[in-house]
């Protein structure tokens, strides 16, 4: 039997976009602020998904980048969400509503 | 006592060990894969091998300058497989966030351990069944079908692909394709050969890989299952099929070569030392 958590990991992949979304809206942040904040949650996930995510939001043009030089280590890059990803968050939010009210309407 | 390489992550200079290299260097080249087509794979290579970095930097001291295999093993199980551009929507119904247990499965033709062509084996993988069995099967085919059987044989191993790159042989056994499935199977390697001769294969089965990457690249422009693999396939099917055409106006004479072919395994069969009475 698949577990409840197993039934929705296609889900969870499919709203990690809209969380970083989230993430990035509030502070700017670097990718091991996102791993952070995610990994407290059921969202949790790892570079491997996170940099690709990040890349084709770039491409999107709803987050961009800035180096920035750390303390220690290399410089690194530093997310913030532009006018287009504010909108973007907007929307995601409204259907993300919309969603769940649905979802209480129908049935029992 | 291991050998240690040093290694180039974005530009800094790490010391590993041999094992760890190799571990390292089959992820990143499946990162590559993985990102085949994506207009920022550079960029997004170079922030998980920063990444990577970082993370070993974690396991170094002013005491201990070298990270070991095991330590990378850990660093790549906390980056977790790299997600293609291509294929995130594909993946994310069957590949749950620890990995699945199997993968797709696909009909190929592998090399190794091959007599002829590789049908055999590919289909012993395809099945999950014992190579001689398989063999043996395809033997009874062929005298069920007084011969018929070769020209389906041989039509196979014309259409089939090869499994050349680590991806596609992975699919011939139906095994994920990820990080952590390499590493265990590194792992098993390693485990059940002794380090010399694991290296040696290992060096050599790179090489082989390469070689044959560089045969696919030169003779299909970089287009992997391209149109160009499915008109040889056409072409081969066409072939066969005016094969069939001109041995089926030549009956008498197939029926001939067949029967021979026929009684040969049959005075073999006879010939058999417990058939003899």
């Amino acid at each position: 039997m698949e577990t409840i958590n197993e039934k929705f990991a296609a889900i969870r992949k499919g709203l990690l976009e809209f969380l970083v979304l989230k993430i990035v809206a509030a502070d700017k942040v670097y990718v091991a602020d996102i791993l952070k904040t995610l990994g407290a949650t059921d969202f949790a996930t790892q570079e491997g998904t996170l940099y690709p995510l990040l890349s084709k939001m770039r491409r999107e043009g709803i987050v961009e980048y800035e180096w920035k030089e750390s303390e220690a280590g290399p410089p690194r890059k530093y997310y913030r969400l532009t006018a287009k990803g504010e909108k973007e968050l907007e929307e995601t939010q409204d259907y993300w509503q919309h969603i769940i009210t649905t979802i209480k309407k129908i049935g029992k | 006592m291991n050998k240690v390489t040093t290694i180039n992550l974005n530009g800094k200079a790490y010391q590993i060990e041999e094992a760890a290299y190799t571990v390292l260097h089959t992820y990143l080249e499946q990162a590559a894969t993985k990102l085949e087509g994506n207009p920022d794979k550079e960029e997004i290579i170079a922030d998980l091998e920063q990444a990577i970095g970082e993370k070993c930097s974690k396991f170094l001291t002013p005491h201990k300058n070298v990270v070991s295999a095991k330590e990378i093993e850990q660093v790549l199980k906390e980056m977790g497989p790299v997600d293609g551009a291509k294929d995130t929507t594909e993946d994310s119904s069957t590949e749950g966030t620890t990995g699945e247990k199997s993968g797709p499965k696909k009909f190929y033709l592998i090399r190794e351990g091959a007599l002829w062509s590789g049908v055999c084996t590919g289909l012993s993988a395809y099945f999950d069944m014992d190579l001689t069995l398989v063999r043996i099967i395809f033997v009874a085919l062929t005298i069920i079908t007084h011969g018929a059987w070769i020209l389906v044989y041989f039509i196979m191993s014309m259409i089939v692909p090869h499994a050349n790159t680590s991806e596609e042989k992975a699919a011939a056994h139906g095994a994920p394709f990820n990080a952590q499935e390499l590493m265990n199977r590194a792992r098993e390697n390693w485990d059940h050969w002794n380090k010399k001769e694991w290296k040696k294969n290992w060096k050599e089965e790179k090489r082989k890989w390469k070689h044959q990457r560089k045969y696919e690249e030169r003779y299909y422009h970089h287009n992997h299952h391209s149109v160009l693999d499915s008109l040889v396939a056409m072409v081969w099917i066409v072939f066969f099929v005016c094969l069939a055409l001109v041995i089926s106006h030549h009956t008498a004479e197939v029926n001939t070569v067949a029967n021979e072919i026929a009684s040969f395994f049959k005075n073999l069969y006879n010939n058999l030392p417990f058939n003899k009475s």
